[in-house]
């Protein structure tokens, strides 16, 4: 951690304290720590694409305890997907929208990396043909 | 030769009681988990054991892996600590066993408050009351949901064999009666074996206020207060303090008598909390912990009396240096639990290196903490890092303290609770003391709501950035160390 005396416009001086940790710039000035991402590594473009709306993904590792949906069901807004178990707490995912469950690639039991996708849904056709 | 006490747990806690034991002249023996060799716990023990690999199962929840390290160590006692094993009455059975002092109460106790139902029994003949509910054996999803219906929504269900917040959920209508009664009963054989569980009736605008029980080597029973940890999310607390933020005294004497007595029926020795809810002037038996808890350092600073130290002196049989009468409180204490999590998304834990950690002492101020800069926080345990207590002579000085403490806090790496704990801190109900358990999910059902970064704030990174390429870029003239190369000709 190293530290930076910082000059205001006023001329009011402050200290900020900072330290470059992997990609992550962190620093803490005023009261507050903050952090940004200052190098971008190759696969976060991977992430991204999964990482749409129609897609749960895992935000920490952990363990499916249950799968309340099945492949090509259709689902409504608010209905739970998904049960994780992760730091000993359960996380039950909901679809954010109406759809059909288009990929379910874990079984119960089966432990997940962080940003590994749980569920991912489509469009439900029928109602995109028929609206 | 000094005594030894193996420890049987890891993080702060561990850390409070390494070093209560070696100040009372015991030698300590810390029994961990493979990725804890990188804590501040397993640094400072006099010895260390490894008893496992990362996951629960096969370290800190073993029983067989615990005892047996502890016996090849030598150990005369054994601390569990709070979590883990720490109220499982098989574990102070294998312990006694092996001729292994359990620092805590006798296995009769742990069992008898272990067990819900015969905790009420009990609680009932101690002429307490306890909250309407439904304990029977008829364990049926089908069951269970006419019985939740009987109660009168809303129903909580609970762990029968729980605590800490897991396990348990709220069930508002008969529609979420299937969903909540499977995932209590699954989160339940996931922490604690068992998934036989138990239905109560909800009480939507209750303080929790519990008391700090002890019972001396001579069967002597004390109380040193209550406690108010009306802060919690999904059950868990997040901000205590002692004493109560707003009690009458005549409710709070009740109280404290009903606490003793309870104690007294069970003939309890060494440290126990009992758990209330409090509502329309009545309170409620919540539950019996038959250990330490994560709060007890706001007893402490309120009382000046060290209840780790209290409970060693007690299972060595020893006798203590107060009595009730002796026991007086000053001031008011708040603790914090900084939890790695990210505030802004629904507190999802965060993991990793961390980088950096500055706890700002200062009078009135404790930081109980089992990580520093290089310590890692893997996704095995627990998202708890530290806690931040203070104490003042009033409750609105301890929360001023609290609010300029946490600022002052630094933890790079991870990102902390700390932006959450001083909202709460600073949330009207909070400061008149009015708050009950519904206040998190009330006034911060999804944590915080992300921000766009300040503009001054930017302007700080950029400054930092510019310091940063300045500090990297070679000096015109300085090549690679002359030393360095022919090193790496040779």
């Amino acid at each position: 951690m190293k530290r930076l005396q910082l000059k205001g416009k006023t001329g009011k001086s402050s200290q900020v304290y900072f330290q470059k940790l992997g990609s992550h710039l962190w620093m803490h000035w005023q009261g507050q720590t903050h952090s940004i991402l200052v190098e971008t590594k190759r696969r976060s473009t991977s992430q991204q694409s999964a990482a749409n709306a129609d897609s749960v993904l895992a935000p920490m590792p952990g363990k499916i305890l249950k799968l309340a949906v099945e492949l090509n069901q259709a689902v409504k807004k608010g209905q739970t997907l998904i049960v994780m178990e992760a730091m000993k707490m359960e996380y039950s995912f909901k679809a954010e929208r109406d759809g059909v469950v288009a990929k379910l690639p874990f079984k119960e039991g089966e432990q997940v990396n962080a940003g590994a996708v749980l569920v991912a849904l489509e469009e439900d056709r029928e109602s995109k043909t028929n609206p | 030769m000094n005594k030894k006490i193996a420890i049987a747990n890891r993080g702060e806690v561990a850390v409070r009681i390494i070093r209560a034991a070696q100040e009372l002249g015991y030698s300590t023996v810390l029994l961990h988990s493979e990725p804890d060799t990188e804590s501040l716990a397993y640094r400072i023990a006099d010895e260390t054991v490894c008893i496992g690999s990362g996951p629960v199962d096969d370290s800190y929840l073993n029983i067989d892996k615990n005892v047996l390290a502890a016996k090849a160590a030598g150990a005369d006692y054994l601390h569990p600590g709070f979590g883990f094993l720490s109220e499982n009455a098989d574990f102070a059975q294998a312990c006694e066993d092996n001729r292994i002092c359990f620092i805590g109460p006798s296995v009769e106790s742990i069992r008898l408050f272990g067990d819900k139902i015969s905790a009420k029994d009990l609680v009932k003949k101690a002429g307490a009351q306890t909250v309407p509910g439904y304990e029977g054996e008829d364990q049926g999803i089908d069951q269970l949901t006419i019985e939740a219906k009987k109660i009168g929504f809303p129903v909580i269900v609970k762990a029968a064999a729980g605590g800490g917040g897991r396990g348990m959920r709220i069930i508002q209508g008969e529609d979420q009666a299937q969903e909540a009664i499977e995932a209590a009963k699954r989160e339940s054989k996931n922490a604690f074996g068992s998934d036989k569980v138990f239905l109560e009736k909800y009480l939507d605008k209750a303080k929790h206020i519990e008391v700090q029980i002890f019972g001396d080597a001579s069967g002597n029973i004390y109380h040193l207060f209550e406690r108010e940890c009306s802060v919690q999310r999904r059950h868990q607390k997040v901000i205590e303090e002692a004493g109560a933020a707003k009690l009458d005294s005549m409710v709070r004497m009740k109280i404290l008598n009903a606490a003793v007595e309870i104690a007294k029926q069970a003939k309890y020795q060494n440290a126990g909390t009992i758990e209330f809810l409090y509502q329309d002037n009545e309170f409620y038996f919540l539950e019996m912990n038959t250990r330490l808890q994560v709060e007890h350092p706001v007893t402490e600073l309120v009382t000046g009396i060290d209840l780790v130290k209290a409970q060693i002196v007690t299972a060595a049989g020893q006798s203590l240096f107060w009595t009730q009468e002796d026991i007086r409180t000053s001031g008011h204490a708040i603790e914090c639990r900084l939890y790695a999590e990210d505030p802004y998304s629904q507190g999802v834990p965060s993991t990793g290196l961390i980088g950096a950690s500055q706890f700002p002492l200062g009078p009135g101020r404790r930081f109980d903490f089992g990580f520093e800069a290089g310590d890692e926080i893997t996704s095995y345990y627990d998202s708890m890092i530290a806690k931040v207590i203070v104490w003042d002579e009033s409750r609105p000085r301890a929360i001023k303290k609290m609010l300029q403490a946490l600022s002052e806090t630094i933890i790079f790496g991870v990102k902390t609770n700390i932006p959450y704990l001083k909202e709460i801190l600073a949330h009207r109900e909070f400061v008149d003391g009015t708050m009950t358990t519904q206040f998190i999910s009330k006034y911060f059902p999804s944590g915080l709501q992300a921000e766009d970064m300040d503009k001054d704030v930017v302007d700080v990174f950029e400054q930092i950035k510019t310091q940063i390429s300045a500090e990297s870029s070679p000096i015109p003239g300085s090549g690679p160390s002359p030393w360095l190369e022919s090193w790496r000709s040779k």
